[in-house]
């Protein structure tokens, strides 16, 4: 037996459920490691106090009255608060963007190609974005299957608020309000995944 | 899935689901019923009162916000514990990048550097795991006192199982050498 097979055994030793054959060929390794008996002693002469300790210690103040104020300001900007932003951005959008193209100026519109100012407000997003969206189909699995439709849901409603601020710019693409709801568009969408990323590493 | 929905497979505890609905009261309920082994735990691995009152603030407020993803699979207690314990290193990652000292390492010969052995001092067993290095200490709380399993903490500490559980048995030897001086 080697000692990495012996240390593995050690524990069920001293509770006292390794089965006999087990507990014999340990018994023979100890005899004869210096190292593993100095293990097998440890764990036997901590097995006892270790139960002893107390598996309730109270804190020396009550916690409630701080957790119960964190709870409330905490409780109101969760995935909630997401779907409302979610909502209001593309309320906003589409009232906006109605109104941007309303009292656009026609000479200002061939200043630059529309694909190009979307490239321009674009850049970087995009790619973070995927780089997020990747690393929460890693940790997909950790999160609960309501968190991800909420997720999902307002991945969408963020989507469709991008894509109406894209297809405005390209219409009137020196439209500078145009540009900043588009970027207000990706800078929720990576907000949203940086979150839910999160959450799925710290579950 | 609404929280009636979630609860439904489980062992629906009104408690539980009342706070699964959003009522602080109810997670009182379940905040004092559960605040003492939270709080043991979060002082064994912290070593520090007062850090551990912080981390277990912590470890509820988090628990509220996660509250809807506990879908009665394993023990509420369950669930919490292993919350407490990825809040508890979370927060020492957290610290470790602010300090660049960590002290979970495949080093076992680490285990022993830093300590204050006050000699001549004899120390109790509580006393004594609070003056292990972390990384031994964490170790020994998780496996000896907690009952995860090396494979469990391997996965929470991400360290290897074999790093594991050669911290165990440093730490097993040098809580054993203290406690017999």
């Amino acid at each position: 037996m080697t000692c990495e097979s012996a240390r593995n055994l050690i524990d069920s030793y001293v509770a006292g459920t390794l089965a006999a054959r087990d507990a014999l060929a340990l018994e023979e390794h100890v005899a004869v490691c210096a190292e593993c008996t100095i293990d097998l002693a440890a764990a036997g002469s901590l097995a006892g106090p270790v139960r002893a300790l107390p598996r309730r210690m109270d804190p020396p103040g009550d916690l409630w009255p701080a957790v119960r104020q964190r709870l409330v300001r905490k409780r109101t900007p969760g995935w909630g608060a997401l779907a409302a932003a979610a909502v209001l951005l593309i309320a906003l959008t589409s009232v906006v963007t109605a109104l941007l193209l309303d009292r656009r100026d026609a000479t200002t519109a061939s200043l630059a190609s529309g694909a190009a100012a979307v490239r321009m407000v674009e850049a970087g997003y995009v790619e973070q974005a995927l780089e997020l969206e990747a690393a929460l189909e890693q940790g997909r699995e950790r999160l609960a299957p309501e968190t991800i439709t909420i997720v999902e849901r307002n991945l969408d409603v963020i989507a469709k608020a991008i894509a109406e601020s894209r297809a405005a710019l390209e219409q009137d693409p020196a439209n500078q309000d145009l540009r900043i709801l588009l970027r207000t568009g990706h800078e929720q969408r990576v907000a949203l995944l940086e979150q839910a990323v999160r959450l799925s590493r710290e579950l | 899935m609404g929280v009636h929905e979630i609860a439904s497979g489980m062992n629906a505890d009104p408690g539980l689901l009342a706070a699964q609905a959003g009522d602080p009261d109810a997670f009182g309920t379940l905040y004092h019923a559960h605040v003492g082994r939270i709080f043991a735990l979060c002082l064994r691995l912290a070593g520090d009162s007062r850090r551990a009152e912080e981390l277990t603030q912590d470890v509820f407020v988090r628990a509220w916000e996660r509250l809807s993803s506990f879908r009665g699979e394993s023990a509420f207690t369950t669930w919490l514990h292993r919350l407490a314990v990825n809040v508890v290193l979370t927060d020492r990652r957290t610290a470790w990048r602010r300090s660049r000292r960590f002290e979970l390492t495949d080093d076992p010969a680490a285990f022993e550097r830093g300590v204050d052995r006050s000699e001549g001092v004899e120390l109790d067993l509580e006393a004594a795991i609070s003056r292990l290095p972390e990384g031994a200490r964490t170790v020994f709380v998780l496996h000896d006192v907690e009952g995860f399993t090396h494979d469990e903490i391997a996965d929470m500490a991400r360290i290897a199982a074999g790093t594991s559980r050669a911290q165990l048995f440093r730490a097993r030897r040098l809580l054993r050498g203290w406690l017999e001086r």
